[in-house]
């Protein structure tokens, strides 16, 4: 026996249901936007990364560069000092051409007597710049080859 | 595993008086006494896991017992009763809402005993429940003491008078049958009304009535729960909803 004026029975599942629903719209929605933030952020970072990279590279290429400078400079040093040893250990020697290629030294000369071409030699031989030195040609007008291997050490 | 708890509401002039009790196992435990609120929001066991039950006083109803005049026993038209209250007031269906209990008497006479509450005064009670989708029920506290204690005592035709909102409500019963409601007596007239009513009974249908003081021993609790003489109200309500909604 009662008297009933106003009653109200919500489902429980059905408003849980719809609760979740709404919660997972939202967190789909939330999630959608934050990646898409996180992907234009993230293309920003690695376009920046690219651009520092290339920097980078260009800077250790100027390195590099900067190094192989002073080793040629180092080398042509070393060339010319090769050169003027051999002007100055030859008096009587005109010397037709020299030939450096490799670290090979071909040297094309013509000398007063043998003598003189032999004196060249032994001295080339006692440069501490020079090995394998070899007498490679020699003719009577006394123009003779030398073939050398230099040693820049 | 949910749902223990349960809420009974009466309000009170201008505000609410709540009881938020938790059954289980056979067991009654009150939360945190009788409160004063001023809406049910303010609650503090508000939440999905509760039974929320608002309890009408009869001073806030509107009270009418028609007889039956239907050829067919066994419809009732809800029209021809309220055609009796369209004379009375203008637009009642839209202004009230109602219920109603059938009476069937020894010699098959009808009655039906109509409740009505004005919609006004209830929905700012319930807006709370409905705004956070609760389930609720509104019932009339004197069908809900009456339905507990017509169960409880032995005697057939009895007068129960019970105490709420600082006056009393006096409810007749004939046969274990509601049969008269009236509220709003003060405590200086309670012994008049109460004499008019057994003079009556017994002038006008020869039985006597057997008069019960709403109070917590009528309801054989024993030890069961320790409470004040005024809390009958309260837990017979708590005992009806338990009843009801479980």
């Amino acid at each position: 026996m009662s008297i009933i004026f106003k009653k109200k029975k919500y489902n429980r599942i059905i408003i849980f249901i719809k609760s979740a629903v709404v919660f997972l719209v939202i967190s789909t929605l939330v999630l959608i936007f934050l990646n898409h933030f996180l992907l234009r952020k993230n293309t920003a970072a690695r376009a920046l990364l690219n651009n520092l990279r290339e920097e980078e590279s260009k800077y250790i290429n100027l390195i590099s560069d900067l190094d192989q400078n002073s080793n040629s400079n180092k080398n042509s040093y070393n060339y010319f000092n090769l050169i003027y040893t051999l002007v100055k250990k030859a008096d009587d020697i005109i010397y037709n051409s020299i030939q450096i290629k490799d670290k090979h030294l071909n040297l094309d000369a013509e000398g007063s007597d043998y003598n003189s071409i032999l004196v060249l030699e032994e001295k080339l031989k006692k440069d501490r710049h020079l090995k394998e030195v070899e007498l490679a040609e020699i003719n009577r007008n006394y123009q003779f080859k030398i073939k050398a291997v230099i040693s820049l050490q | 595993m949910f749902n223990n708890y349960y809420s009974v509401t009466i309000p009170a002039e201008n505000k609410l008086k709540n009881l938020v009790a938790r059954a289980k196992n056979h067991k009654i435990n009150f939360i945190d006494g009788i409160n004063e609120l001023s809406s049910i929001g303010k609650i503090k066991k508000f939440n999905f896991n509760c039974h929320y039950v608002v309890l009408l006083p009869a001073s806030s109803l509107f009270y009418h017992s028609v007889a039956l005049e239907e050829k067919n026993p066994y419809k009732i038209s809800e029209d021809n009763i309220l055609n009796k209250f369209a004379e009375v007031k203008e637009n009642f269906e839209d202004e009230f809402y109602y219920d109603y209990l059938e009476v069937v008497g020894e010699s098959e006479e009808r009655e039906i005993k109509f409740f009505a509450a004005k919609k006004d005064l209830l929905d700012p009670i319930t807006a709370d429940m409905e705004k956070y989708k609760n389930n609720y029920i509104v019932s009339a506290l004197p069908v809900a003491v009456f339905s507990v204690i017509n169960k409880i005592v032995k005697a057939k035709n009895y007068l129960l008078y019970y105490k709420i909102n600082d006056s009393y409500t006096i409810i007749s019963a004939l046969n274990n049958k509601i049969d008269l409601l009236q509220s709003s007596v003060k405590e200086k007239e309670l012994k008049e009304v109460i004499e008019e009513n057994k003079k009556y009974y017994l002038n006008n249908k020869e039985i006597e009535l057997e008069v019960l003081e709403g109070k917590s021993d009528l309801l054989n609790l024993g030890d069961y729960m320790d409470l004040k003489n005024d809390d009958f109200v309260f837990l017979t309500s708590l005992l009806w909803s338990i009843n009801r909604c479980q």
